[in-house]
């Protein structure tokens, strides 16, 4: 088990940077999710602390030990990969057994560990198979179960359970949870898919064009995104975003639309007169900040058009159309707006968000 | 769902979804409208031409031409070999034997030195060109000349095993050959060259057929390398493997397969190639490259025993078979299924 530290760490291939200067602390035992879409170097990173890639500048330590110099095998870390990277002519025992048998264990000891870890994950009947005769899921066990067989500094996987189908991917995620629980060894996970890593993480790493964007509990990276980036990244349906005013009435600063004019709290004002002067600004409501009745329940509410409504099952999702743009609602079952009606929305005011324009830094 | 019932479907869930939100789930959502009420034509006019079937016979007046010409190339010599080798055969005169074509094989020595010898050179030339073939292409992959370098590397190749036979006949000559020249000067050779000695001759032939075929295992060496999945090799460093553990737990089972086609072509090639081989020593001196083939030609084409000759000829071309179905088999064996 072991402390990872990423000081400054730049990864260039030719001139192009695909890791710009990123500084992160990921604590004994715990599991840090770096989540972003493809091409923000979250992979990159992830080989370069496998040892898989050069660190082109900065420095990764284990326990404050720089590791850039030393060889994969020397790292001890075990790594899951998108594609499971079994070794096909090898039989799912061999398969597990392979780090162990590398490093020079006993037989009896490779074969009480490759079972007790097929145990855990159950896959002991198939310890005698193929690869090839096993399913997506079995053999993603198999890759964890590779990956668990000897007590690592830390377990790097990579996207490990994207292949798989949703169903199976929901099952996984609580096992894999369970297991780095249960197991207490630290973790980095790679994912583009941000239900994977506010569900799993400790911590999460939001990177965005090979920068960090933001490093906090699943809960502050939601709650409080720090740019309009991440707001727009996490969280399913994605955050709404509209383009508003800022006036002064009565001493208290309003979003201002064409379709509504929402006062802000006295804390939020304060924090946007820190922060700028700017005119015209980005609020961010997620779907569920939003309530929806086809009843004008106040001055203060958003009026729109229904485009569409979506039952997805337990709750609703509905598009309303404003003026300028669309957004999206989440609402309950019991909602009977027809499309076409005009319909009203009311804003959770401590759960919106205000971005700058010009930078998409978050101001509340 | 078939044609027909589409539009009624699609109606149905329109009638439904217009009474009520909560029947909204039966709508046929991912049908849009315009394919839905798109009607349907009664009369087919489709272009007839198209997926209509072609009788068997059509496709087998196509390959006429191809059975005519394989027939009269490959076929016919084929049984007129094995009829050959049933008689005696003399200009003009054609009587059967009795099989005393095959029933003096085993006594002829030559024939059976044939054998040995044809082993010895087919297993020193695949020994040298598969270690040397794979080594080559382990250096060559990757790097950044590895086009210019592999077109260069394959230039003997290109070269009729005739001509390459000329050159190498030239440089190993004992007056003027610039090779012989340079192993004389390093204390290697004698004063008589490589080709005119009994014990050096078979080596000097297994040389240019090494220089002359190497090159092709290493072009399938190098298809076999850029094949090898990079997950996997990296899996085996994390795991723990160093890079030769790696090469041979990893890379190697993922070239058996394209070495094993790489010796079945090269021994196939031994077994028939002796073109080079009749320039530089034509069997000699005495009989000590006198590998099967060579032997087959010359009873063949010297002493124009054709009948003698297609016999051996057959023989050798039952062992290729039976030699080739047992590598095909280890061939099948060895390939690995996809992950």
């Amino acid at each position: 088990m072991a402390k990872v530290s990423f000081r400054n760490v730049w990864k260039k291939y030719g001139d192009i940077p695909a890791v710009k200067d990123l500084n992160i602390e990921c604590q004994d035992g715990s599991f840090l999710s770096v989540l972003g879409p493809s091409g923000c170097g979250k992979s990159s990173t992830m080989r370069m602390v496998a040892g898989l890639e050069h660190i082109t500048s900065g420095q990764i330590l284990f326990d404050e030990r720089p590791i850039n110099d030393l060889a994969p095998k020397d790292r001890d870390v075990a790594m899951v990969f998108e594609n499971y990277a079994l070794y096909p002519h090898k039989s799912v025992y061999e398969n597990m057994a392979n780090p162990l048998k590398l490093r020079g264990q006993d037989a009896a000891v490779i074969k009480e560990r490759v079972t007790a870890a097929a145990k855990l994950l159950e896959i002991n009947h198939l310890l005698e198979r193929r690869p090839q005769e096993l399913s997506g899921g079995q053999k993603q066990r198999v890759a964890i179960g590779r990956a668990i067989v000897r007590e690592p500094n830390l377990f790097l996987f990579d996207e490990p359970i994207a292949h798989l189908d949703a169903k199976l991917r929901a099952h996984m995620r609580g096992e894999i949870k369970h297991l780095q629980r249960t197991l207490g060894t630290t973790m980095i996970y790679v994912t583009h898919d941000q239900l994977e890593a506010m569900s799993m993480a400790d911590m999460i790493a939001v990177m965005h064009d090979g920068e960090l964007q933001q490093l906090g509990t699943p809960r502050q990276v939601y709650n409080h995104p720090v740019n309009a980036w991440v707001a727009g990244f996490v969280g399913e349906p994605a955050m709404n975003f509209v383009d508003v005013g800022v006036e002064d009435r009565a001493g208290r600063t309003h979003f201002t639309h064409q379709n509504f004019s929402v006062a802000v709290t006295e804390e939020q004002q304060r924090q946007i007169s820190n922060g700028s002067r700017e005119s015209v600004l980005r609020m961010g409501v997620r779907p569920d900040a939003l309530s929806i009745s086809m009843t004008k329940p106040s001055d203060s509410c958003i009026t729109g058009k229904i485009f569409v409504t979506e039952l997805l099952g337990g709750d609703m999702i509905v598009d309303v159309d404003l003026d300028d743009c669309r957004i999206r609602v989440k609402t309950s079952t019991e909602f009977s707006g027809e499309e076409g009606q005009t319909c009203y929305m009311t804003v959770n005011t401590n759960k919106w968000h205000a971005f700058s324009k010009e930078n998409g830094k978050a101001f509340f | 769902m078939t044609d027909a019932t589409t539009p009624k479907t699609s109606g149905a869930a329109r009638k439904i979804s217009g009474s009520g939100r909560n029947l909204d789930l039966f709508r046929v959502r991912h049908i849009p409208d315009s394919v839905e009420s798109r009607p349907v034509p009664l009369s087919v006019t489709e272009p007839s031409s198209l997926n209509k079937p072609v009788s068997k016979s059509f496709y087998f007046w196509l390959m006429v031409p191809a059975i005519l010409v394989l027939a009269f190339i490959s076929i016919y010599p084929f049984f007129w070999m094995i009829y050959m080798s049933l008689h005696d055969v003399d200009i003009g005169h054609i009587e059967w034997n009795n099989f005393a074509n095959f029933i003096k094989l085993p006594s002829d020595t030559r024939f059976l030195m044939g054998w040995l010898l044809l082993a010895q050179y087919s297993a020193m030339c695949l020994t040298l060109q598969i270690v040397i073939g794979v080594f080559l292409a382990l250096a060559l992959n990757g790097t950044r000349l590895e086009k210019v370098l592999v077109t260069t590397l394959l230039m003997p190749m290109m070269m009729a095993p005739l001509v390459a036979g000329m050159v190498w006949y030239f440089l190993y000559n004992g007056t003027f050959g610039w090779y012989h020249w340079l192993l004389q000067s390093l204390g290697i050779l004698g004063p008589k060259s490589i080709l005119a000695s009994s014990n050096t001759a078979m080596i000097g032939l297994v040389l240019v057929d090494v220089w002359q075929w190497t090159p092709l295992i290493t072009l399938i060496t190098l298809a076999g390398l850029k094949r090898v999945p990079q997950d996997q090799l990296e899996a085996n460093m994390v795991d723990g493997a160093s890079p030769f553990r790696n090469f041979v737990s990893v890379t190697m089972p993922n070239l058996y397969p394209v070495l094993l086609i790489a010796i079945m072509l090269r021994f196939m090639d031994n077994f028939r190639f002796i073109d080079s081989i009749l320039v530089l020593t034509g069997g000699g001196p005495g009989n000590a490259t006198k590998i099967l083939p060579v032997y087959l030609f010359e009873v063949s084409f010297k002493f124009f025993k054709l009948g003698r000759g297609a016999a051996i000829a057959l023989i050798l071309l039952i062992v290729t078979i039976i030699l080739g179905k047992l590598l095909v088999r280890v061939f099948d064996r060895q390939q690995p299924s996809k992950v």
